[in-house]
């Protein structure tokens, strides 16, 4: 028959592993107690109270859920992922998934060790997919020969805990350099530049609009004015930039806005001059009939649009271009000349307010 | 995943309110420890095991509920008897409460059931 004094010791021999001042103050007065309830009955301590670790086990459970809530919470990382993986495995996509994976592992080990040889070259200088010259493909064979190498060993036994953390590092590492590699891999795709060109001539107004704002070209450009070699203004020049799309003059900062056609399309934006009207004109409203898109009343409007003209005017004598000979008189005849219509405009300026 | 039908244990039910028992008792009179499990089995709970008396008893006294103090006995071994001090007592009124509106909750579901 086990003695009180016995049955203590084994209860503290259970309750080990608790903290020395917990078990102290738990255990404080059990031989007492233990004493108490021997001496109530002659029946063995084992067999009224259980054996001395079944005992042990509930004063632990009475005396605190502290010792043993802290045991699970160590666990509880590993339990949840525990959980969350049943769950996931419920469905049958999982399940396939899991099956097929371990499969893949030697592909994987071989693109590790490629990418990992790629980064070592990207971090001496040259960036690319393919390995350049022999040597760099001798690295590259080394570097994948080593990561099957591992791979093989990490399955067959269980490395160090520190080899193994080593190994996930790497494995996230290349995961995410691979990654990377995957999206930026679009920008090494041929310009699309001539597409863009070709889809621009089909349709000439395409939501791709260039738009310049008035100020880049210096002072507040609203209006083109183009002029050819001979002085003379030509007028519906459509304007494009090398991608093909629509230039068109950025109208808001100016006081300025497109007269609208009376009928069918709208004007368009990129065609030169435009026929513009102040938007503090009374006869806003009026329209344009389709078709003309520069009516004498508005090219006045013009700011001084002399500069461009001076140079034609002196051009031909240095021999830059023998082909304009004949010019000079031909613009003298009807065109409105830019001189003419700078001295008829009443000079937009002062009308500004900002 | 496993889901198990549980029926109503005693001993679990018992883990629950074994600190209002114990200072239900103990706010009747102070008591040792085996006196404890001895007046918690003749009031009726007859399941209440000796460790988990004793390690509530502890666990109450860590908490500051209780005080306690050694009677010296000439035939049998040192008794350590407790008492409520005003923690222990404002505890016990507390628990009693929270006691009653559950039981009252309990007996209302069953009663529903029932009908």
């Amino acid at each position: 028959m086990i003695t009180p004094d016995r049955y203590a010791q084994a209860v503290r021999d259970a309750l080990a592993d608790l903290p020395a001042r917990d078990r102290e103050e738990l255990l404080e007065d059990l031989d007492d107690h233990l004493a108490e309830v021997a001496a109530e009955s002659d029946a063995p301590l084992e067999e009224r109270l259980g054996p001395p670790e079944a005992y042990a086990a509930e004063l632990r459970a009475a005396y605190g859920d502290r010792t043993v809530a802290m045991g699970k919470k160590g666990r509880s990382l590993r339990t949840r992922l525990a959980a969350s993986r049943d769950v996931l495995s419920r469905l049958p996509v999982y399940r396939h998934a899991e099956e097929f994976a371990p499969e893949l592992r030697p592909a994987w080990w071989v693109l590790r060790g490629y990418v990992l040889a790629l980064l070592l070259s990207a971090l001496s200088g040259t960036r690319h997919i393919l390995p350049g010259s022999p040597a760099e493909w001798v690295v590259v064979a080394a570097f994948v020969v080593v990561s099957v190498w591992l791979g093989r060993t990490a399955r067959e036994g269980r490395p160090p805990r520190a080899v193994r953390a080593g190994i996930a590092a790497i494995n996230a590492l290349v995961a995410i350099v691979a990654m990377v590699v995957v999206f930026t891999a679009g920008d090494w795709n041929p310009r699309r530049d001539d597409l863009f060109y070709e889809s621009a001539r089909d349709a000439p107004v395409t939501q791709r609009v260039e738009m310049v704002p008035s100020g880049s070209l210096g002072g507040d450009v609203h209006n083109i004015f183009p002029y050819s070699k001979d002085g003379r203004l030509l007028e519906g020049v459509r304007l494009y930039d090398q991608e093909g799309r629509p230039i068109t003059l950025d109208l808001e900062a100016s006081d300025y806005r497109i007269k609208p056609v009376c009928f069918g399309e709208p004007p368009r934006t990129n065609e030169f001059p435009l026929p513009l009207v102040s938007v503090y004109s009374l006869d806003g409203d009026e329209c344009l009939p389709s078709g003309l898109n520069v009516p004498d009343g508005v090219a006045p409007t013009a700011p001084p649009a002399v500069p461009p003209v001076e140079p034609p005017a002196q051009q031909p004598s240095p021999g830059t271009s023998p082909s304009v000979s004949p010019s000079g008189s031909p613009s003298a005849s009807g065109s409105p000349s830019p001189s003419s219509s700078a001295s008829a405009s009443p000079s937009p300026s002062p009308s500004r307010t900002r | 995943m496993r889901t198990t039908l549980r029926c109503v244990d005693g001993s679990q039910l018992l883990k629950g309110v074994l600190d209002l028992a114990v200072l239900a008792v103990l706010a009747e009179r102070d008591s040792y420890g085996y006196d404890v499990v001895r007046r918690l089995r003749e009031a009726g709970l007859t399941e209440v095991g000796d460790a988990s008396v004793y390690g509530t008893l502890r666990r109450l006294f860590r908490a500051g509920a209780l005080t306690s103090y050694v009677v010296a006995s000439d035939e049998g071994p040192h008794r350590k008897y407790y008492g409520l001090n005003d923690t222990g007592r404002a505890q016990l009124a507390s628990s009693a409460r929270t006691w009653a509106a559950f039981s009252a909750t309990m007996d209302d579901l069953l009663k529903e059931g029932r009908a």
